[in-house]
Parts: structure tokens; C-alpha cells; sequence
């Protein structure tokens, strides 16, 4: 919603207040001014020239070259309009100056000849659609003026970021009656204060409303020898600064009493309703209009319509159909104007995707009281203006009048809920400002409140508490903490799981991501090769790539990896996100899961030649998960081969803790990579971590520690390559005794000593016992039987140095 | 004492200076110290010496043993000196070279506001809860009063997964399920979240994006309870200095609604860019719970009132950390989260 703020001045005083301040002041009672712009916005590149010099074009016959100047500027204008004589004075518009369809005047070359400026049409500063007419300017227009100075456009506008609620506000009136309580000041003007003249009516027509939930109150009016022309400037100014532009006399002035007073008007040429007759109805199934956007739109049964016996003539409150339109010799014209349920009429305006203005209007609420008062005033202004004759014998359907609703308003409560400070009688001024009607009971102190036809958002005594309180003005309200009893705040385990494990993941050297919940099925495709994709499909997605909610983060992570590889080749990274995934699509449910992507040298060396190792990135992720898992429990995980197309299939795992799978991890096989433009080996885990959240909240429990030293033994197994270690240390573990507290792979060794297709593993162990010191005696025995097992189970050799 | 003792001493400590390792040092106590040494040797003469001489030499002896070991120490202290000062100055690096390290985790930014803004909420007593991401027509537009045809519902608008189911477009649902969970006052909680929005991506808008909802209701909850509790946040998020404006909104679900914008975090007021030249930055919107929407979640608005609030978590980390681009959220540069 704009407002010219010379339209606003017509209603209330404020000269002596700076404009911004009114502005403020409407912001803080909850009109916010978003802007505030002058209207010249666009055409400073103009002004009011003198011809000075005129030529006919050397090379195209009809144009002309002028020579346009004031004191400090001089312009070529190539033109064909007409003929210029020497010292006329005409609107120029140079380079920069901006054109209705934003874009900004350039030179340009005719025939050889350069023009680097445009004479103004009306249709350059949006006065009409009349591109051929040139923009008159007035006799007070000066040689070196600025157009809209000239032509007087120059003005502040307010520019409204309005509420919902508040569609009492969507015309001049309305801001005028809140600026009028903001500012304590009266309204100077009624706009319903007129004559109007009619002539006796002389022909039959009808209004029936068949829909009356629908159409509470319906009035036509005919106005005879209709005049359609050019409106008057004043009146297509304020139209532009409102941002409506002029189209002809009639259309004009439905526009110019909608934006003054908020009541949507439609003319019919009302000899082209058959039988002059006009049906407020639901339309019927099938049913089809051609509106006056001159689009063929088709019906349903909950639209409401106007129909005249056989047809819908109009989409009710929307918009209206172009076999009715008035045109130039429209004799008989139907003035509408009514009051539409705004549910249906929104459900209309969304169905048909056609929202206008009259449908905004409409849907946020329109006052029913004022429909003939507005119809009136509409006539009064077209009589004025000469456009037309009204005729009397209005019809006025208005079958159930609305009953204003009296609200009960105890002034203590208020004090209580917004402010002690507040008295009473400055609350019964408020509302009285706003056009409330407050009855003062002589006994009790009880308040009957009745809200004004326009204020619809008006319902209970909380909505007048906030009237009262917008207007006293919300900063005056005194800030008071509520008294609480002491108790435990506390978050849900849930909460408190995920923001530990956030902590632990990053403490193992991975940044978070946080990715928007949505893939596609290419996408899922893509990670899951060797099956169809399942995924909670979105029904109105809004790209093509998001047309899914994510069963899995892996694309996501993936994608993260090749959009920061593409942007810095070498960076390392180390990546994990916790979020959200969607399952079954039959009965959407979500849950949290977790995702891990390495890829690049993520350990850092002094220099090149120190990283002196060919580390398989399956180690550094496996390396993180192992970091990962014992940062939540002491348990140890383990690892068995995983069975997953995602994955290189000789370097990834099943990631174990106890007998429950928990995740998986991997090198992402190279044709995945590939299908994400990843060139670099990259690996990703993914980790339930609901079972690693419930062991979060176990307590740690101390196990007693020896206090007698240990004894570290070692040995050395040449077994074949496809021999995993961990099977071998499992064999140690299994015939260790009770005293061996750990046995891990300390060393994996090949070469031509241990023999092509075999490697060397040596495993350090540590023996020890809790109360007393072991001899060798005690531990050779162990040692013997291990070894003996080893050989047996593993096939492994021992290998002595 | 007699010269051979002399003679003695003086190829001992000749000896002893000249050794240049440990090693050498070693056998040179071993020659002159040790059991079959020469003062061991001289020693051994004691026994065949007359008596009136015995005393005296072996006096004079021992304190030759005694100087000569005395030697000794001091010179290995002196060769593991040297030694050690050999090792260092060969152990020399260039200490400017990158040490050996994994890269360093950290939270996204959102995360680390997330935390932020719950903590300063426990503090005040309120308990972190949290709902659905995939809600009901109910919860996240009916129960909040916002009808099918609401028209500010405009603002809303949704991805639907079917039949009455849809991702929702804010924390508000949560409030009915807390209520409805609870089944009476008093109610303090915050729950953050995901919400989604059909909105097309640009600086400003995100398809996704995340909320706080703050709820309290008890008996005798007002106004000044709602604006006492915000200001107090906005100080702890935003610095001690910072002012709080409480302007009128609208939302369906609460009445009166505000919208609370906090004093410019750049000019403080002044009037900059950022702010754009009116010194205030809009931060939140909240309001006093509607009495329908208490009814909806069964508590009886008689006795109760409540206030209401909903913060958006990437527009304060936006404004904590100067991100002017609300996609550098979900772009996830490392050059971006390296920074946080």
C-alpha cells in the first residue's frame, strides 16, 4: 500500500511535524512505513526545454532533429510526433532518465543522426498508456525545471508494509483515521460529505443474491450517457502515486474511491446483462468467463460469480468479464459495489492465481456499512466530473446486516496484562479516537465496546488491550521478569545427546556442515546404483533438485566435498553433519543421523617429504571413528568388511560395537566419486548414533588399576596378505590368559625376506597381573601356547629376527 | 710424599685432560683408578714398606686418589657438557615450518548461535524442548489460528508430503504439543529448530532455516513479563549496551503481537547501513499467547496468560558474525567455517 502524503494532509493537520516523525510515529503504532520515497524517483534526468534549432533529418523523410536546451544543458532529439517550431517549450527526458519498463534512456543512432534524449510522452512518467501524446506541462513550468517539479509529481509517498489484519488500512482513509489517533488530532474531512444529483430511472433491472454467506450485502447502480475519456491529471497523479496507473474516466474513478476509501467498485455495461439482470451465485461446474485480462478461466463450484440469467459476467471481487466491460459506446452503466466473505473469496483469488486489488481488498475485509455510502460517492465524483448521469432507484441487497459486536472490557485487566500505568479514562480516549464507541455502565467499571464497521480484526477484549496499548505506545510499557519458583531447567536428552556429540566430533578434527534437508531422486540414484531409490517425496517442490526430503546425508556431504575441492583444490577437509533424515514415504518419519567425509591430506607434516607414507584415507576415517567412539564409550568397536556399492569394495567396513552394527565406513568407489565430479580419493562413514547417544548417559565406572609393573612381550606372524590382523590378535587374546591386559599390531612388514603375497605382522602385549610382579617364568608358558595357536589357526609362521 | 707419587699425579691428570670422549675418560680411570691400577699397584707396596714410612704415604695415597677421582668427575661432567652441547646446536629446525597436526574441528555457526541462544535461556529458567519437523495441518497453522484462508498465510508458504502433512514453516506448533504434553501451567520453555519456507533462495531468503520458540504461561503472565524477558536476551546475545523497541505486529496466534528490533549492533543508533539509517535492526517478533490458541491446546484462558516469542537463529548469527548472505549457511566453504 502507498499513500501520496499530500492525499493524507486532505484528512488530518501535521504540517508542523517533519514528515520522517510521522512516519515513526505510524511505525510504532503498527502502520509500518517501510519508505519513504519522493515521486521523482526515475525522472531526475529531465527538464523542461526550449527548442532552439529545428532541421528535417537529412535521410529519413517525417523526422525531425531538434535541438532542445536550457541554461546548462542542450539535447539532440530525433522525433516524428509532429512538426516543432523554434522556442516551444517541451518535457525532455536524457540518458539515465527511466522508462515505465525500467529501463534507462540511452543514445541512440536513426539514419546517421544521433538522438541522445526523448521528448516525454504521458505514457513515460506511467500518467496513461498514451505514448503518442506529449506530457503537457503546465503554464507555471519553467525552461531548466525538472519534469515532475514542473508537473508537480514531485511528492513524498508513504510506502506501507501492512499487517495482515489491518485491511482497514489498504486505502487513504484508513491510514488517515490511525494517523488521526496516532497524532491525537481530528479528522478535517468526510469523504461521504456530498450532494449526490440523479435523475429519475426509467429502466428495469434486478439484483438477486442467491449466495448471501457468500454475498452478504450487494448494490448496483445505473448511471446513464456514460463519458469515457481521459481523466484529469490531478486524478491520474494521485493514482500513480498510489501505485495504480490511468486508464479512462470510469475506471479511473472506481480505482481513485477505492484507494480513498478501501470499497472495490466494478462497472458493467448494463445492457449487455441479459435481462438486466444481475445473480449473485456459486458458479456452476464447467462453467468458463473470459475476464478482462482477456484470459479464458475456468470455474468451480465454490467460486462465487456474478451472472447475469445466463452466464457469469464477473469473478465476484476479483475480477470482471470482458463481455460486459464498459467500452466507448456504453449507453447503461452498472455500478457495483458489495461486501464478499473474504475465506471464499481468497480460496477464489489463489484457485484462479489472480490476485488484484479488489480481491487484497476483499480478503483482508471490507466494510459492509460503507458499500452504498462508496457507491455514492463514485457517482457523485462521475456526475462532477461530466463522465455520466446516475440514476436513482439504487438496489440495495443487504438481506442480514451485520450487528456490531459489544466486547466487555474491565479496565483493571488491562492494567493488569499491558501496563498499571495506564489509566482508564486514557484507555476509553484511545479507543475513542479509533472510532470505537465506549458506554460507561453508571455502576461497575466495566467498559461495552463497540468496534467501528472497518475494524473486522476486532473480536475480543485482548484485541482492544492491543489497541490500547499500540496507541500508548509499546516502549511505555514498563519491563518487569516474571517470578519464578526456583526449579531445574533442563534440555531433552535428545538435545543434550546431539550437542555432546557435536562437541566430541569436532574435538576429533571435523568442521560441521549443515545442508538443506532435501535431494532428488538422480542424487539418490547416484550413491545407491544397484537399487530404486525410496525418499518422502515433496508435492509442490520448488526445484528441480529438491524434490525429496533426504533419506541419507551422504549426497549432501558429497556434494560439499566437490563444491570446496572446485573452489580450493587443495584444501583438506574433514567434515561431519548431524542432521535430520526422512524415512518411508508411506508414513514420513524422521530421525537424526550422522555423516563423515574425509578427503585431501588431512594430516599435516612440516613438509612434503616427512608425509613420507602413502596413508590410505580409509585409515584417516577409520582413524576418526575409532577417535569418535571412544570419545563416548570405552568399548571397542570392530570392523568387518562391508557390502555396499557405495564404497571401494576392498576398503570399507561395517563398523560393529558389541553384536550391534552401527555404521559403515569407507573409500567412496571411484565411479561414485566420479558421478559427483570428485577427483580426489574421498571416504565417508555413517554412524547411528541414536545408540551412541543412549550410552552417553552412562556413567563411567572405575575399574581398579595394578599397581605392579607390566611385562611387554612381543611377536611377529608372516601369514598370506588376505589374512586380516585383527583375526590373528583375536587368537592372541583367546589363549592369553587372564594376564594379558593388551595385545595390538605394532608393526605391518613386507618384503622380500617374508616372500611375495605374505606380510609380517607384530603385535606388541602387555602381560600383567594385579597383585604382584610377573617373571618370565609365569609368562613363557602363555607366550608358547599363543604361538602355538597362532601357527595352528592362522596358517601363520613365526618369524624371528 | 715422594716423586714417584708425583711423577704419578702428573701422567694421571696429563691423562685425564687429554681424554676427549667418555670411552677415553673410562679407561683412563680404569689405568690409574681401577683395582689393578697404578694407584691400586702403589698400594699394594704398602705392605713391604717399614712402618714408621706406612702411615705417611698412605696418607699421601689416598689423598692422591682422592684429587684423581675428583679429576675424573670433573672432566666427565665437562665431556657430557660439551656433548650435549654438540647435540643441540645439531638438532638445529627451522622453527617456522607447520607442526604435525589434524586439521581443527568446529561447529558451524549455526550450531555455536543454537548453543548460544539455548544457554542464555536455561539460565532464565527455561527448559529446551523440541517437535516434529513434519507437522500437521493442525499444529502448524490451525491450532495457531491461521485458517486455510488465512491471508497471512501468505507468508507461510508450505512444501506439502501429502494428505493434511507438511514440513513446517515455524516453531510455533511446538507450543501446542508442549501444552497439550504438559496439561497445565507453568510452562517455560524454549524449543529450536528446522522450519521450512517455499521461498526462492537469495541473500535474504532460505528455503530452510532455523527458529527458537519461547513460550511461558502461568497465572498473571503480562506484557512487561514478555519485554523484561527479551530485553535481558537481547543484552546477553548482543552486548550489555544494547536497547530493545518494542513495536506493534501481527501474528494470528498472539495478542497484542510485537515485532522487537535491538539499537544497531554497527552505528549503535546512528543510523547506517546496515541498520538501514534507522538505528534499529528487527530481531524477533512475539506477542501475548491468544486466548484461542491456549483453548486449543486445552488450558483455560481465564485463569491463564502467556507470552509467546519466535527468534530466527540465522538471522542472529548473521548479525553476530557480519554474514551478509544467508546462503554462506548452507554453502558450507571452508574458507567460511574455518572462521568460526
Amino acid at each position: 500500500m502507498q499513500v501520496p502524503v499530500e492525499w493524507l494532509r486532505e484528512y488530518v493537520d501535521f504540517e508542523d511535524i517533519p514528515i520522517e516523525e510521522v512516519a515513526d510515529k505510524l511505525t510504532m503504532a503498527g502502520l509500518e512505513v517501510g519508505e519513504i520515497y519522493p515521486e521523482r524517483f526515475g525522472y531526475e534526468n529531465s527538464y523542461v526545454g526550449r527548442v532552439t534549432n529545428v532541421s528535417e533529418h537529412p535521410a529519413k523523410p517525417g523526422f525531425w532533429i531538434l535541438t532542445v536546451e536550457d541554461d546548462t544543458r542542450g539535447n539532440t532529439v530525433l522525433t516524428n510526433l509532429r512538426e516543432f517550431r523554434v522556442g516551444e517549450i517541451i518535457p525532455i527526458g536524457y540518458e539515465g532518465f527511466i522508462l515505465p519498463d525500467g529501463m534507462k534512456l540511452e543514445s541512440m543512432k536513426f539514419g546517421g543522426e544521433t538522438s541522445d534524449a526523448k521528448i516525454l510522452s504521458e505514457a513515460d512518467v506511467e500518467y496513461s498508456d498514451n505514448a503518442e501524446v506529449i506530457l503537457p506541462l503546465p503554464e507555471s513550468a519553467k525552461v531548466g525545471d525538472c519534469v515532475p517539479d514542473a508537473i508537480g509529481i514531485t511528492q513524498e509517498v508513504f510506502k506501507f508494509d501492512l499487517t495482515a489484519n489491518r485491511g482497514d488500512c489498504l486505502c487513504v482513509l484508513g491510514i488517515a483515521r490511525d494517523l488521526a489517533a496516532v497524532l491525537d488530532r481530528p479528522i478535517k474531512k468526510d469523504v461521504f460529505d456530498f450532494e449526490l444529483e440523479t435523475k429519475p430511472l426509467d429502466i428495469d433491472f434486478s439484483v438477486t443474491i442467491k449466495a448471501p454467506m457468500l454475498c452478504p450485502r450487494y448494490s448496483g447502480r445505473v448511471i446513464r450517457n456514460v463519458r469515457i475519456e481521459e481523466s484529469p491529471l490531478w486524478m491520474r497523479r494521485r493514482l500513480v502515486c498510489s501505485g495504480m496507473r490511468g486508464i479512462n474516466s470510469i475506471v479511473d474513478v472506481t480505482n481513485y474511491v477505492m484507494i480513498e476509501t478501501g470499497q472495490p467498485l466494478h462497472a458493467f455495461d448494463l445492457d449487455t446483462l441479459q435481462k438486466r439482470a444481475i445473480v449473485v451465485r456459486r458458479a456452476i461446474a464447467g462453467e468458463k468467463i473470459k475476464t478482462i485480462d482477456d484470459t479464458d478461466r475456468l470455474l468451480d463450484p465454490y467460486m462465487l460469480v456474478i451472472a447475469d440469467k445466463t452466464r457469469p459476467v464477473a469473478v465476484a471481487g476479483v475480477m470482471g468479464g470482458a463481455e460486459t466491460e464498459i467500452e466507448g459506446d456504453t449507453v447503461n452503466m452498472l455500478l457495483e459495489s458489495a461486501h464478499f466473505q473474504p475465506r471464499n473469496l481468497r480460496k477464489t483469488a489463489t484457485g484462479l492465481d489472480m490476485r488484484t486489488e479488489a480481491s487484497v481488498r476483499f480478503e483482508k475485509g471490507v466494510n459492509p456499512d460503507t458499500t452504498v455510502k462508496c457507491s455514492d460517492y463514485a457517482s457523485y465524483l462521475i456526475a462532477k466530473m461530466g463522465w455520466g448521469t446516475p440514476l436513482d432507484g439504487l438496489i440495495d441487497k443487504y438481506p442480514k446486516p451485520v450487528k456490531p459486536k459489544k466486547i466487555s472490557l474491565n479496565p483493571a485487566k488491562v492494567q493488569k496484562f499491558i501496563s498499571p500505568d495506564i489509566e482508564p479514562s486514557e484507555m476509553e480516549g484511545i479507543l475513542r479516537r479509533l472510532d470505537f464507541v465506549v458506554e460507561k455502565p453508571e455502576k461497575g467499571k466495566i467498559l461495552k465496546v463497540t468496534a467501528p464497521g472497518h475494524r473486522f480484526d476486532i473480536a475480543i477484549w485482548e484485541d482492544l488491550a492491543e489497541e490500547i496499548a499500540r496507541i500508548y505506545g509499546y516502549n511505555r510499557v514498563p519491563s518487569v521478569m516474571p517470578k519464578t519458583l526456583i526449579h531445574r531447567a533442563v534440555m531433552t536428552p535428545n538435545q543434550a545427546g546431539n550437542r555432546k556429540l557435536r562437541e566430541i566430533l569436532a574435538g576429533c578434527g571435523l568442521s560441521e556442515t549443515i545442508t538443506f534437508s532435501f535431494t532428488n531422486l538422480k542424487e539418490l540414484t547416484r550413491i545407491w546404483p544397484d537399487k530404486t531409490p525410496v525418499a518422502v517425496p515433496i508435492l509442490n517442490p520448488l526445484t528441480e533438485d529438491h524434490t525429496h526430503l533426504r533419506p541419507t546425508l551422504v549426497p549432501n556431504m558429497l556434494k560439499t566435498i566437490a563444491r570446496n575441492r572446485a573452489n580450493s583444490p587443495d584444501v583438506p577437509l574433514q567434515l561431519f553433519e548431524l542432521g535430520k533424515v526422512f524415512m518411508d514415504p508411506e508414513n514420513p518419519a524422521e530421525e537424526d543421523a550422522l555423516c563423515i567425509g574425509v578427503c585431501g591430506r588431512s594430516l599435516r607434516t612440516p613438509t612434503k617429504t616427512d608425509y613420507n607414507f602413502q596413508l590410505p584415507v580409509y585409515y584417516v576415517i577409520k582413524g576418526i571413528i575409532e577417535q569418535f567412539i571412544d570419545s563416548v564409550t570405552p568399548e571397542t568397536p570392530s570392523f568387518r568388511p562391508a557390502d555396499n556399492v557405495l564404497y571401494h569394495p576392498n576398503r570399507s567396513a561395517e563398523i560393529y560395537l558389541g553384536k550391534e552394527k552401527i555404521g559403515e565406513l569407507g573409500e567412496v568407489h571411484p565411479e561414485i566419486c566420479a558421478n559427483f565430479d570428485i577427483r580426489h580419493v574421498t571416504a565417508v562413514a555413517t554412524v547411528d548414533i541414536a545408540p551412541l547417544k543412549a550410552i552417553l548417559d552412562r556413567e563411567p565406572r572405575y575399574e581398579a588399576i595394578s599397581r605392579h609393573p607390566a611385562l611387554a612381550r612381543d611377536i611377529s606372524v608372516i601369514v598370506p596378505e588376505n589374512v586380516a590382523a585383527r583375526s590373528i590378535e583375536e587368537i592372541i587374546c583367546r589363549y592369553g590368559s587372564d594376564l594379558l591386559e593388551r595385545a595390538y599390531v605394532y608393526d605391518v612388514f613386507r618384503g622380500e625376506k617374508i616372500g611375495e603375497g605374505k606380510k609380517s605382522v607384530t603385535f606388541a602385549l602387555e602381560f600383567r597381573a594385579v597383585d604382584r610382579t610377573l617373571t618370565d617364568e609365569e609368562v613363557n608358558p602363555i607366550m608358547e601356547k599363543i604361538i602355538f595357536f597362532v601357527r595352528d589357526e592362522a596358517g601363520g609362521t613365526l618369524r624371528t629376527s | 710424599m715422594n716423586e714417584e707419587l708425583e711423577k704419578l699425579e702428573a701422567n694421571a691428570v696429563a691423562a685425564i685432560q687429554a681424554a676427549d670422549s667418555n670411552s677415553e675418560l673410562q679407561d683412563v680411570k680404569v689405568r690409574f683408578l681401577g683395582k689393578k691400577g697404578e694407584i691400586g699397584k702403589q698400594m699394594a707396596t704398602l705392605k713391604e714398606m717399614p712402618h714408621s714410612q706406612r702411615k705417611a704415604f698412605g696418607k699421601a695415597l689416598n689423598e692422591l686418589k682422592g684429587r684423581l677421582i675428583n679429576a675424573t668427575e670433573e672432566k666427565k661432567k665437562e665431556l657430557e657438557e660439551k656433548a650435549l652441547k654438540k647435540k643441540i646446536s645439531a638438532e638445529s629446525l627451522d622453527i617456522t615450518l607447520p607442526g604435525f597436526r589434524f586439521p581443527t574441528g568446529r561447529l558451524h555457526p549455526l550450531t555455536r548461535v543454537w548453543h548460544e541462544i539455548t544457554d542464555v535461556f536455561i539460565a532464565m529458567g527455561f527448559d529446551v524442548v523440541e517437535g516434529p519437523e513434519i507437522e500437521t495441518e493442525w499444529y502448524n497453522f490451525e491450532a495457531l489460528n491461521l485458517h486455510s484462508e488465512h491471508p497471512a498465510r501468505d507468508e507461510q508458504d508450505s512444501f506439502y508430503l501429502g494428505e493434511n502433512r507438511l514440513l513446517r514453516t515455524q516453531t510455533s506448533p511446538v507450543q501446542i504439543r508442549v501444552m497439550e504434553k504438559m496439561g497445565a501451567p507453568p510452562v517455560q520453555i524454549v524449543a529450536p529448530g528446522r522450519v521450512f519456507r517455499r521461498d526462492a533462495t537469495d541473500a535474504s531468503h532460505s528455503p530452510v532455516f532455523h527458529q527458537i520458540e519461547g513460550l511461558v504461561v502461568d497465572k498473571d503472565i503480562t506484557m512487561g513479563h514478555l519485554k523484561a524477558t527479551l530485553e535481558a536476551f537481547n543484552k546477553e546475545i548482543f552486548g550489555k549496551d544494547i536497547l530493545s523497541r518494542f513495536r506493534p505486529d501481527y501474528f494470528p496466534f498472539t495478542e497484542p503481537s510485537c515485532e522487537v528490533a535491538i539499537s544497531c549492533i554497527i552505528c549503535g543508533g546512528e543510523g547506517c547501513g546496515l541498520c538501514k539509517r534507522t538505528g534499529w535492526i528487527e530481531i524477533l517478533g512475539a506477542g501475548m499467547v491468544h486466548p484461542q490458541v491456549l483453548k486449543n491446546a486445552g488450558f483455560d484462558p481465564k485463569k491463564y496468560s502467556g507470552f509467546a516469542f519466535g527468534i530466527g537463529i540465522d538471522r542472529v548469527a548473521m548479525l553476530k558474525y557480519s554474514i551478509d548472505d544467508i546462503r554462506l549457511l548452507y554453502e558450507n566453504d571452508m574458507r567460511f567455517l574455518k572462521q568460526f
